[in-house]
């Protein structure tokens, strides 16, 4: 099996009274068994419409998934009962938030919580899932876990609480784990610690990422490979060394440009000019087009096909497609 | 994985639940406090009647009747020799049981049509806001005469018609809690966990909905009293000669200018019972709202 996880031309809309918004708008990528995919992207391009259209998660109304196929160890993840979707999360899929604040249930001790999907899904009785608890609670690095698991949410510190979260995800040990912006609402030196852990369980029990941030100093840290999207596509994507050393699309262009570095002693930072479309009245052709430098009159008028520069290395953009038009 | 480690040992946090929070701000509510001891009292009557009077609350004396209190007969007799005391000892049993049953049989329904109607929301919710609307537009004890009229009179049939009286507020209630809890990230977290909807409702989102239901059904069975009384008032709940405080009054009513003691008592009783379960609704609403915790 050479892919974990292929997502093919997903598309969810959401519906208001007046209007569809295309908030994922024909996605398509891959993850290999023990690969960190990062997905990366300004707020609002749908990187966690992706990650709950994945996990089957989207509320109807207002949003729907309207397309494209999940394929999942090679079942098609959108054509599965909820039954049998439910026998899938948390148990072969696992997801953690980015409110670690909210995202336990206040009236239940830590152990109560973490060892609900052991419970769940691997039909282990009380307090076999409370020593089970104890264990991940030790797996994610949490001191005292003995203790700890009696405690409850507010007894604990964010970072505390998102290593909790992280060991209720990984109970079951999972083979994906999608982790949307688990770090952004930690402080820098908590966010290190997470990251770091992360990166050793992912080794310990050999389970891929799919990891969302807008934060690409993370994605540098952490991915193998990187999805860039923009307004509800995908505009590149490639290995985070190319992506970094060599990208292409003049948005992830921007993107690396505008992140601060040390060295720079400019004192303004390179920014993106213009600001991401309103859903609801997309520009005509390449969604980029009204903020980019390069735009040419093809760009005005069609959204450019995805290139395949190298392998490996693809790219939503007409500078690339030698058929069609020169750059400027 | 050692350098990941917090901190080495920490100082144990003080586990100050929740729970002993509440009890705290509770204790330091006086007037939370006098109710919660009214309604000790009460319950101490209901439960040791026998013991406390040595009168049989139906076992009438004609040849007492009417008696001013004395030291014989505490609050007097009434028209048929009664003992108004013992009448009232016992009546407390009848007014606690109907208050307990009625509103838990309002929870017993309206809270799970409530908790449906919140957490699915669309055509089933609209059409059981609906229903609710219609039966919310009726005054409590309107409803609960036109159930009695329906079922026949008796302690039982008031029981029933109060507790669907009362099932509307109860959906309201718990279908506004719910609506706000299911947007909790840990409810997300339990759905991505792969927890059913059933699991999610009952272990992750009714807890959380706790903190008004029990301040409204403290309420609540005040007022399952008071509706109670009133139907007994009307003759449409218990029957004679059953000691319930309704019922006295209303046959005191007649003899009011030549022994008031007939109506004063059953009046006082059924008055501090309602106060004693308000005010200790009044006492909990603010030690579990945590907004008006903390302003004090």
């Amino acid at each position: 099996m050479e892919y974990l996880l292929q997502v093919r031309d997903l598309k969810t809309n959401f519906y208001t009274d007046s209007a569809v918004v295309h908030a994922v708008d024909g996605v398509s990528f891959d993850v290999r068994p023990g690969e960190v995919v990062g997905l990366v992207g300004e707020s609002g391009c749908g990187k966690s419409v992706v990650s709950l259209s994945i996990m089957r998660l989207i509320q109807y109304p207002p949003g729907k998934i309207e397309g494209g196929n999940v394929l999942f160890k090679g079942r098609d993840l959108l054509k599965l009962s909820e039954g049998e979707m439910r026998r899938i999360r948390g148990n072969e899929i696992a997801m953690i938030f980015q409110e670690p604040m909210t995202s336990l249930n206040p009236v239940y001790r830590i152990g109560d919580q973490i060892g609900e999907a052991i419970r769940l899904h691997q039909g282990v009785d009380g307090p076999a899932s409370w020593k089970k608890a104890v264990e991940m609670l030790k797996l994610v690095g949490i001191p005292r876990s003995e203790e700890v698991v009696r405690d409850y949410p507010h007894q604990l510190s964010g970072g505390m609480r998102q290593r909790a979260m992280i060991a209720m995800a990984l109970s079951c040990y999972p083979s994906l784990l999608i982790a949307d912006e688990p770090t952004t609402a930690l402080d820098v030196t908590i966010q290190a610690q997470i990251l770091e852990l992360m990166r050793d369980l992912r080794q310990k029990i050999n389970m891929a990422i799919i990891f969302i941030t807008h934060d690409l100093g993370v994605i540098a840290e952490m991915a193998d490979h990187v999805v860039v999207m923009y307004a509800g596509k995908v505009v590149e994507d490639a290995g985070v060394g190319v992506l970094f050393t060599e990208p292409l699309h003049p948005y992830t262009v921007g993107l690396i440009k505008s992140k601060p570095k040390v060295e720079d002693e400019k004192g303004v930072l390179d920014f993106i000019p213009g600001v991401v479309p309103n859903p609801l009245e997309m520009p005509a052709g390449c969604y980029f087009n009204p903020r980019c430098a390069h735009a040419m009159d093809i760009c005005l008028q069609e959204m450019p096909p995805v290139v395949e520069v190298k392998p490996g290395h693809r790219v939503r953009c007409r500078l690339f497609n030698k058929d069609k038009g020169e750059a400027r | 994985m050692r350098d990941l480690e917090l901190t080495g040992k920490t100082e144990p946090l003080r586990r100050e639940t929740e729970l002993r929070q509440v009890m705290v701000h509770l204790r330091r509510n006086r007037a939370a406090m006098a109710g919660l001891v009214v309604l000790a009292i009460f319950l101490f009557c209901a439960v040791f009647a026998p013991l406390l009077t040595p009168y049989d609350p139906t076992g009438t004396d004609l040849s007492r009747a009417l008696e001013k209190p004395s030291g014989e007969h505490l609050l007097g007799t009434d028209e048929l020799g009664r003992d108004v005391f013992a009448r009232i000892l016992y009546g407390s049993r009848i007014s606690l049981a109907i208050g307990l049953i009625s509103v838990a049989i309002g929870m017993l329904i309206g809270v799970p049509l409530g908790a449906i109607s919140g957490y699915y929301g669309g055509k089933f919710d609209l059409f059981m806001q609906r229903i609710i609307d219609i039966l919310i537009a009726f005054p409590g004890i309107l409803l609960a005469i036109v159930i009695v009229a329906i079922l026949g009179t008796g302690v039982g049939n008031v029981m029933i018609a109060v507790g669907i009286a009362s099932i509307p507020i109860y959906t309201r209630l718990v279908r506004g809690s719910v609506l706000s809890v299911k947007e909790e990230g840990y409810v997300a977290a339990a759905k991505a966990l792969g927890l059913g909807d059933l699991r999610i409702i009952v272990r992750h989102i009714m807890p959380n909905c706790m903190g008004p239901i029990i301040v409204q059904s403290t309420f609540q069975i005040a007022t399952a009293i008071l509706w109670a009384a009133g139907l007994g008032f009307l003759g449409l709940g218990a029957q004679p000669p059953d000691p319930e405080w309704g019922a006295m009054l209303s046959k005191g009513r007649h003899y009011i200018r030549v022994a008031h003691h007939l109506t004063t008592y059953p009046g006082l009783a059924i008055l501090l019972l309602v106060l004693g379960f308000n005010l200790l609704g009044d006492g909990l609403r603010d030690a579990l709202d945590p907004k008006s915790r903390n302003s004090r």
